[in-house]
């Protein structure tokens, strides 16, 4: 119970240091010129990042979404944002103590973007666009999006979804009334209701799913999804890897900076309650973080299972006295240990397991268990070999086979020598579950950045997770524990 | 019941030499033999042992049990090695396992038995070996001498028709030698054929019915104890048996480290089972050093004992002197002591030697 307290106290460091204020400097821009030297946060991939990063006298922070573009610049790690103007409503202009400092002239036209192979859905796409054009739905639905200062309250009229047929699969980074956001279990927002009343209209259910936005292009072209969303500017380079749609927006790129101080007069402990209300009641947003949990504790589990499953075999085949059976094995293991986690799952979701149509769940399962097999194993390795030879000799001189000496005689007493470092390894598998964001699964992590794309409240739903992190990691150790017990001496 | 035919084995060694351990190893052993093996260390007695349950398989010739090879692939070894128990130099208890799970886990798991019933039966191997009390503990808080009894319990409990002892004692304390052996002259007693590595002559003349005397990986020569121990037929088994154990001391100052060496003298008696013999030498040393001879440095203090015999000696030695040390008061308080004294000049120098 030690490490609880003591995890307890040093979380009561850390709100108290959230909590302070921070301070700002003002940033006044005329024209291009001037945002010479100062820091500029843009999205990821987006066509600002591309522009900006052609410029050798500023500096480009690149996060993964608009609620991070806006964290960072009013957390004070950027001066100055540039995004499109319709992205951010006025009300969340006001709410983040936000303003337009300077527009650009040209504005672009966005669009989604499909798969190559799929021009067929294009061209339905297409109709359907013309159509709504036509019948004043689509002047409709900008209206109810655009026309509103807080577009986070509209409420989205019922489309009712089919649920038989072969799923749309959409990708979106977005995260940012009034294009696209979710509400409680909702995905929402004017790109969404043209892409849900699209999906009626071609008569096939929706999945839609977060992924970064970098990856759009790799999730098209590896066939993961069948539509790119979130305000897609229509680029040639683009256009050679994915078949753009009609454009159905055009977008306004603008450069936002802070607009005076974000003030508050509650006290600490009722910022607390604030926060607490803000980041879990409020549109049920623990919801979320229950999800994202059990996501996150189902692949722990699996991928645990199976890894050690594997690291079984995998330690056989390296112990094995055929040589070539063993240098797989020793060849696996080096892989495994010397590619970064994070980039073997990707490979495997836009590579290697592409094509098999098994869910992002299945793959990052599959991921981890393969990583977690080749360090297991070797610690598998290392605790046989360190039970005497004299243990088997006494077992076989007993009339027992190999494989019987091995399961009633080395394996108890191997695992027993494995379990320290063996718990370590788990404790460190569950934690690196937390990746699982990036092949657009939502787990407790990506749970947490839903939060605060709604909240923006980077200190509240962070601390949330750590402390769920954390007690969940230490049950399993204690669980691990329990199952394999230790001798009384 | 056993019958081995040239058996050979040769070893690869690492470096890709080959190294013949067992050249022709030829015998035949009946039910109800008591046979030990001795001779000198490196001769492939331990190697012959591990070859009949094919823990080392040989490399040559053959095995019968009960007229049937069990070289022969198809053989089943598992049941035989369930027949034939086997005792280590290094216990090997499984150390997961309680005393008791130790014993109950093979004839559970190979004979099919009922948890009650091997545990009855574990008990009743476990009281043979004295080691019933202790059954519900771990090996990691048993003496050498009790883990190695546990382990003759163990195999005990499988019911074997022969037993292969690997130099059971040559791991342990020598104050515990003699719990494992009386443990097996009481199976000699009640009839148990079994094999020994042994390098306890003493023991394996007064247990054994049989003696293979083993040099250059064959059975040298084989016979009743008495024939081996006493009218040998080669003079390298003469030799051997005749061997003279010893252990030397040189005293070159009075900061010599005397706690040890008594320590090592007690040792010596208990190893050889001449342990009445330990105070004696003691107080002779100490008197000879630091009362007769107290101005003479250094001096090399030797005690030997050779098994066989039963003769314990304790001999000075003082370097370039050529007259004994010994005045004919010393002679005198001394002989009171020991049996015999006999004053020896030597290249080196001047011997005092007692007979204990």
């Amino acid at each position: 119970m030690n490490e609880l307290r003591l995890f307890a106290s040093a979380l009561l460091v850390l709100l108290l240091a959230g909590c302070v204020e921070k301070g700002t400097k003002k940033v006044i821009l005329n024209s291009e010129a001037d945002i010479s030297g100062l820091t500029v946060a843009v999205q990821a991939g987006s066509i600002y990042d591309f522009e900006l990063s052609k410029r050798s006298d500023i500096k480009v922070a690149r996060f993964n979404s608009t609620p991070d573009v806006v964290a960072a610049i009013t957390s004070g790690h950027a001066d100055v944002m540039k995004d499109d103007e319709i992205s951010m409503s006025p009300g969340d202009l006001r709410s983040h103590h936000l303003r337009i400092a300077m527009r650009d002239k040209e504005s672009f036209d966005i669009a989604f973007a499909f798969r190559k192979d799929d021009a067929e859905t294009v061209r339905l796409f297409n109709t359907f666009l013309d159509e709504i054009r036509a019948d004043g739905t689509y002047d409709e639905i900008h209206h109810r999006w655009y026309d509103t200062d807080e577009p986070d309250t509209v409420t989205l009229p019922h489309i009712e979804q089919v649920s038989e047929g072969q799923p749309l699969r959409i990708v979106t980074h977005s995260l940012m009334a009034p294009l696209c956001f979710r509400k409680g279990d909702l995905w929402t927002g004017f790109e969404m209701e043209i892409l849900k009343r699209f999906a009626v209209y071609v008569q096939r259910p929706l999945d839609i799913s977060l992924l970064d936005p970098a990856s759009g292009p790799a999730a098209l072209q590896s066939g993961i999804a069948d539509i790119w969303s979130g305000s897609i500017f229509i680029t040639e380079e683009r256009a050679k890897m994915v078949l753009f749609t009609n454009p159905y927006n055009q977008c306004h790129p603008a450069y936002f900076v802070l607009d005076g101080e974000a003030t508050s007069d509650l006290g600490f402990w009722d910022r607390l309650k604030d926060s607490f209300h803000k980041n879990l009641i409020e549109e049920n947003r623990w919801r979320f973080l229950v999800d994202g949990l059990w996501e996150t504790i189902i692949i722990a589990i699996l991928s645990l299972l199976l890894g050690t499953l594997l690291a079984g075999i995998v330690c056989w085949m390296r112990m094995s006295h055929y040589k070539w059976l063993s240098r797989i094995a020793a060849t696996y293991i080096d892989i495994m240990r010397g590619v970064p986690l994070l980039v073997i799952m990707m490979l495997m979701f836009y590579v290697v397991l592409a094509g098999t149509g098994l869910s992002a769940t299945t793959v990052a399962v599959v991921s981890f268990a393969l990583v977690f097999a080749a360090y297991v194993s070797e610690i598998f390795r290392t605790a046989i070999n360190s039970i005497g030879r004299g243990q088997t000799e006494a077992g076989v001189a007993l009339g027992f086979t190999p494989l019987q000496t091995f399961f009633y005689i080395i394996l108890p007493q191997a695992a027993r020598a494995a379990l320290p470092v063996y718990k370590g390894e788990a404790v460190s598998l569950f934690k690196n579950t937390s990746i699982v964001g990036y092949i657009a699964i939502q787990d407790l992590t990506k749970a947490s950045d839903l939060i605060r794309s709604r909240t923006f409240d980077a200190f509240f739903p962070l601390i949330i997770i750590s402390i769920i992190y954390f007690v969940l990691a230490w049950l399993l150790g204690k669980l691990l524990d329990k199952t394999i017990t230790k001798p009384k001496q | 019941m056993i019958s081995i035919r040239h058996l050979s084995k040769t070893y690869t060694t690492p470096d890709g030499k080959s190294l013949q351990v067992l050249k022709d190893v030829n015998c035949d052993i009946q039910k109800g033999e008591v046979i030990s093996i001795i001779g000198p260390s490196g001769t492939g007695k331990s190697t012959f042992l591990r070859a009949l349950n094919l823990l080392d398989p040989p490399t040559g010739g053959e095995i019968l049990v009960d007229g049937e090879n069990i070289l022969r692939k198809d053989y089943p070894i598992n049941r035989l090695r369930q027949r034939m128990g086997m005792v280590f130099q290094s216990f090997n208890l499984f150390d997961h396992l309680t005393i008791l799970q130790n014993v109950t886990l093979a004839p559970m798991k190979l004979l099919g038995m009922s948890r009650q019933d091997a545990e009855t039966e574990a008990i009743q191997q476990l009281r043979k070996v004295g080691m019933a009390e202790k059954a519900d503990v771990y090996p990691s808080s048993l003496s050498g001498g009790q883990k190695q009894r546990v382990a003759i319990a163990r195999s005990l409990a499988m019911h074997p028709e022969v037993i292969l002892f690997d130099e059971p004692t040559s791991a342990l304390d020598p104050t515990m030698v003699g719990e494992v052996l009386s443990v097996i002259r009481q199976l000699a007693k009640d009839g148990m054929t079994m094999l020994i590595v042994t390098h306890e002559m003493k023991f394996a003349r007064d247990v054994s019915t049989r003696i293979f005397f083993m040099m250059e990986g064959i059975i040298y020569e084989d016979g009743t104890p008495e024939q081996i121990f006493d009218h040998p037929v080669h003079s390298a088994t003469k030799a051997f048996v005749n061997r003279i154990q010893k252990q030397v001391y040189e005293v070159d100052s009075d900061d010599f480290d005397f706690l040890q060496m008594h320590t090592g003298i007690n040792q010596f008696c208990i190893k050889y089972n001449i342990a009445g013999k330990a105070e004696t030498a003691w107080s002779l040393i100490k008197e000879i050093l630091f009362e007769h001879l107290s101005s003479v440095r250094p001096i090399t203090v030797r005690l030997t004992h050779t098994e066989l015999s039963g003769v314990t000696a304790l001999d000075f030695m003082v370097e370039g002197l050529n007259e004994s040390p010994l005045t004919q008061t010393i002679r005198e308080s001394l002989s009171q002591q020991v049996t015999d004294i006999i004053e020896e000049q030597t290249t080196r120098g001047f011997r005092v030697k007692l007979l204990l």
